[in-house]
């Protein structure tokens, strides 16, 4: 664990890697890059300052990318290949690495894979877009939704923002982001309610492996990605 | 711009300051969507408010295709004049 040690507000930035190998890092972009992301949105010049804060945590995510390829990869670093919009980053050098970038709010996801395809997603509270009948609709399959319906209300938040990483991060290793839709990415994140006690972003990594399996990891939060393999 | 961009328009201002990241007249139509907090959740979301609102199937990569408020208002004008 790399603690940034600035108190409760900031999120201590962790690292880890899956069962599957996929090494990640999740923490605060804003303590990362140092920029108050709360303030950076406040008062005049508000536009600027936001796309300001949009290149700095772009910034972070690539160094965070850069230095999880280099140091946990043991790979040479060869760049990132040019953006292509609501797609995936792709890196130039080794093809087999995959590389996935997540953010919410000032959380952010990074996640490589020396091998198979990766893709991560983040979802940081209070998930009110979650009580959003449109979006449930459009990223619930019918069946879905019946299992939904049968959550406590209190816990369907946090069951649908654990239901869409998963959907995201799997339409994120496959490279094909919204672009596909996520109904047709099943989940059994809505079977039941997940542990009231849960708190914090939700966030989940999908894994490809070259041998065809679909390996779906919690970073910090189920045992297939303890910290202390790395520190 | 005809009547009916600038409806849309005008209602697509008002979604995304209904989903919180921004405070209204902190943007103009021509903000980048990207800046005003419309991640792919929110991209979704207001593919449902679409839907909703014009009866319009969309999909979300309308957001990538049509980047700020003002390009977005027009390409489902052009939908809805082509429906």
């Amino acid at each position: 664990m790399i603690a940034h040690g600035r108190g409760a507000a900031f999120m201590e930035t962790s690292e880890g890697v899956t069962a599957s190998g996929v090494f990640w890092r999740m923490g605060d972009w804003t303590v990362a890059t140092g920029v108050d992301e709360a303030h950076s949105a406040a008062g005049s010049g508000e536009r600027s300052a936001r796309a300001g804060a949009l290149r700095r945590r772009r910034s972070a995510g690539r160094a965070w990318a850069r230095d999880l390829v280099t140091s946990r990869l043991g790979a040479v670093w060869a760049g990132f290949a040019a953006d292509a919009p609501g797609r995936k980053p792709r890196l130039l050098g080794d093809a087999r690495i995959d590389v996935s970038i997540a953010h919410s709010a000032s959380t952010l996801l990074v996640a490589v894979v020396a091998e198979g395809l990766v893709g991560a997603d983040v979802e940081e509270e209070p998930f009110d877009v979650f009580d959003r009948v449109a979006l449930i609709r459009r990223m619930c399959s019918a069946d879905e939704q019946v299992r939904l319906e049968r959550l406590p209300r209190t816990a369907r938040r946090r069951a649908l923002a654990r239901a869409w990483t998963i959907k995201e991060a799997t339409l994120k290793a496959r490279g094909t982001g919204l672009s596909k839709d996520p109904r047709r990415v099943p989940t059994d994140a809505l079977d039941r309610a997940i542990d009231d006690t849960a708190s914090g972003p939700e966030r989940a990594i999908v894994h490809f492996t070259v041998s065809g399996g679909c390996v779906v990891s919690f970073p910090a939060r189920d045992d297939s990605s303890p910290d202390d393999e790395l520190t | 711009m005809n009547t009916q961009t600038d409806a849309i328009e005008s209602w697509l201002v008002e979604r995304v300051v209904a989903y919180g990241k921004v405070d209204s007249g902190s943007f103009t139509p021509d903000t980048p969507l990207a800046e005003l907090g419309l991640d792919s959740v929110y991209a979704l979301t207001l593919c449902g408010d679409i839907e909703d609102e014009f009866d319009l199937d969309v999909d979300p990569t309308i957001v990538w295709d049509h980047p700020t408020i003002r390009e977005l208002a027009g390409g489902l004008s052009e939908r809805l004049a082509a429906a």
